[in-house]
């Protein structure tokens, strides 16, 4: 995905000359033909996740949209009150690139590890939440980010995503329908998409009766449309996500549930509410949470 | 003032100046403690140790209200009765205004908001997040050849304990940004204690001069030195310029000056009529 995100950034800069990419300190590799092609539109503020904010404040209230980048668990923790009051309270069009959301860093220890990303975000008023699940995800999500005029998060997976062939289209705010099916509902959220796929695939290859399988790359705004959608085909939604119970799509499918007395079982996948200590491997996680796709 | 004097430039423009703005200062001073009275509202002795200086910045600096070339913002957001009364004192806002400072729904509220009051530069109220902020206009006008904006930010010490605020130092030299004029409003006075005792009695100056700013100490209630400090902006080409103004908590009425619990209470009738007879010139409401 890292690489679909400075692909398309490299390619809407071209025609976009308000785009801009900061930094503080991270992505070794990733911005090096932006920064060739376009050295004055990034910048390297360093280790500094408040002046990264600060900074890309300042540049958005003179019309530029800058893409503030660095590790999920930094930038959403360390620079949450920059967020919240220099971008969020102002409505700046500041997108803010959590690298390696939920899990990605599971071995680096829970300094790194992020699955509170998606819900620090949601606190603050007005910013859109987007979690894509594959590079093209990626590539779509970025450029609408630059038609909207609003404060986003954007939390990024790593390298090597599979893609998921589906012709739903993507769109800020609309959940994918990926495969049709009954009773079930599965619901993924950023790259428990190509996983949960895979595992589909084996489970459900010579069944005929099949749960469907949707996919929420965008938390907020909440496609409560396809929640209604689901609510009267199906009897349960499951949901799997990298982030805390109190957040993510969970927490918006309660709220949508409490609000519209959806009669529908909603069963969760994703880590408990817990610090991870140690360095466990991402799928030692999965196994653990019960994230890893059972028929 | 020994340096100050080499760098001074034509001097007769200045001294025509000295008294009229005294005059101002001394009227939003007044108008400050009446605005604080009418409020119920604190914070008057941060409000009043940089009347001074935002006297000079209105009166001198900035030449036009609104001026996108002469950005200033207060980042010390809770000393913002001076800010107003100083917008009010040169023509930028209606004086009448400021009997709404403090109310519901008020342009004026007891911190800047810029969503209520979109012509400022930026909210504050919350210490240190203003320089950040600073550094990316100056460089988004940069990439727009704009080379002649500049932002001047008013900041307290106890500001300056903030982290965020030397993360914004460090990039502003890195960015040789001397564009970038920082006033810092040096009366020794936090929320709970004294700035030099809580910094290890290290000096502000040598801090800024150690992170690559260009530096000038001066008196901060001494309108003469104030308007001349700021003709000399900026002192470098290359670096960010620092003014450190040493000022008094309270300054201008004695029974506020640099007492601590003045940073939270709110005058009294009493308190007002002693500080008007003190002051001796009218509120501007």
């Amino acid at each position: 995905m890292r690489k679909a995100f400075a692909d398309t950034l490299v390619e809407m800069a071209k025609f976009d000359n308000r785009l801009m990419v900061v930094t503080g300190d991270m992505g070794f590799g990733v911005f090096d033909e932006f920064q060739h092609l376009y050295p004055e539109r990034y910048v390297n503020v360093g280790i500094a996740e408040a002046q990264l904010i600060n900074f890309c404040a300042g540049l958005a209230l003179e019309g530029f949209r800058p893409f503030a980048y660095s590790i999920a668990s930094f930038i959403t923790a360390r620079a949450y009150e920059q967020i919240r009051f220099s971008v969020g309270y102002h409505e700046l069009p500041v997108t803010i690139v959590g690298a390696g959301g939920g899990f990605i860093y599971s071995q680096a220890g829970p300094t790194h590890h992020a699955p509170d990303d998606v819900t620090l975000m949601r606190t603050i008023p007005g910013i859109n939440i987007l979690v894509p699940g594959t590079p093209s995800e990626v590539k779509a999500l970025v450029k609408q980010i630059l038609e909207k005029n609003v404060p986003c998060y954007l939390r990024l997976g790593r390298y090597g995503e599979d893609e998921v062939p589906c012709s739903s289209p993507i769109e800020i705010g609309k959940a994918r329908e990926i495969i049709q099916g009954e009773c079930i509902a599965i619901c993924t959220v950023g790259d428990m998409l190509p996983k949960i796929y895979k595992s589909y695939q084996s489970a459900y290859s010579k069944t005929n009766s099949k749960p469907a399988l949707y996919h929420f790359h965008t938390i907020r705004p909440v496609d409560t449309d396809t929640l209604d959608f689901i609510a009267k085909r199906f009897y349960e939604l499951h949901i799997y996500e990298e982030s805390t119970p109190n957040g993510g799509l969970f927490f918006e499918v309660l709220q949508w549930k409490n609000i519209t007395g959806a009669r529908i079982q909603v069963k969760r996948f994703g880590p408990t509410d817990e610090f991870v200590i140690g360095n466990p491997t991402r799928e030692q996680l999965h196994a653990r949470y019960g994230m890893n796709f059972d028929n | 003032m020994q340096k100050l004097k080499v760098l001074m430039p034509d001097q007769s423009n200045i001294a025509d100046k000295i008294e009229p703005l005294e005059e101002i200062a001394n009227r939003i001073r007044a108008t400050v403690i009446k605005m604080a009275f009418n409020a119920k509202e604190t914070h008057v002795s941060s409000a009043l140790s940089c009347v001074d200086i935002l006297t000079g910045v209105y009166g001198s600096w900035i030449d036009r209200p609104w001026s996108r070339e002469k950005r200033f913002i207060l980042s010390k957001g809770h000393a913002c009765a001076s800010m107003y009364a100083a917008m009010a004192a040169f023509g930028w806002i209606d004086p009448k205004e400021l009997s709404t400072y403090g109310v519901p729904g008020s342009r004026l509220p007891n911190h800047p908001c810029k969503m209520v009051f979109p012509e400022i530069e930026f909210s504050s109220g919350s210490l240190g997040q203003c320089l950040g902020v600073a550094t990316g206009i100056i460089y988004a006008n940069k990439l727009k050849k704009k080379d002649k904006t500049y932002v001047c930010i008013l900041m307290g010490d106890g500001e300056c304990n903030e982290g965020s605020v030397w993360e914004a130092v460090n990039f502003a030299v890195a960015n040789r940004m001397s564009n970038l004029f920082i006033i810092v409003d040096n009366n020794n006075t936090q929320a709970v204690g004294r700035h030099d005792k809580i910094t290890g009695y290290t000096k502000l100056e040598n801090r800024f001069k150690e992170f690559g700013c260009a530096v000038m100490t001066i008196d901060g209630h001494n309108i003469n030195e104030i308007i001349t400090v700021l003709q000399c902006l900026p002192f470098s080409n290359n670096k960010p310029s620092v003014i450190i103004a040493k000022t008094i908590s309270g300054y201008g009425v004695s029974f506020i000056e640099d007492k601590q619990f003045w940073f939270y209470r709110s005058p009294s009738e009493t308190d007002l009529r002693n500080s008007l007879n003190e002051i001796k010139v009218p509120p501007l409401i």
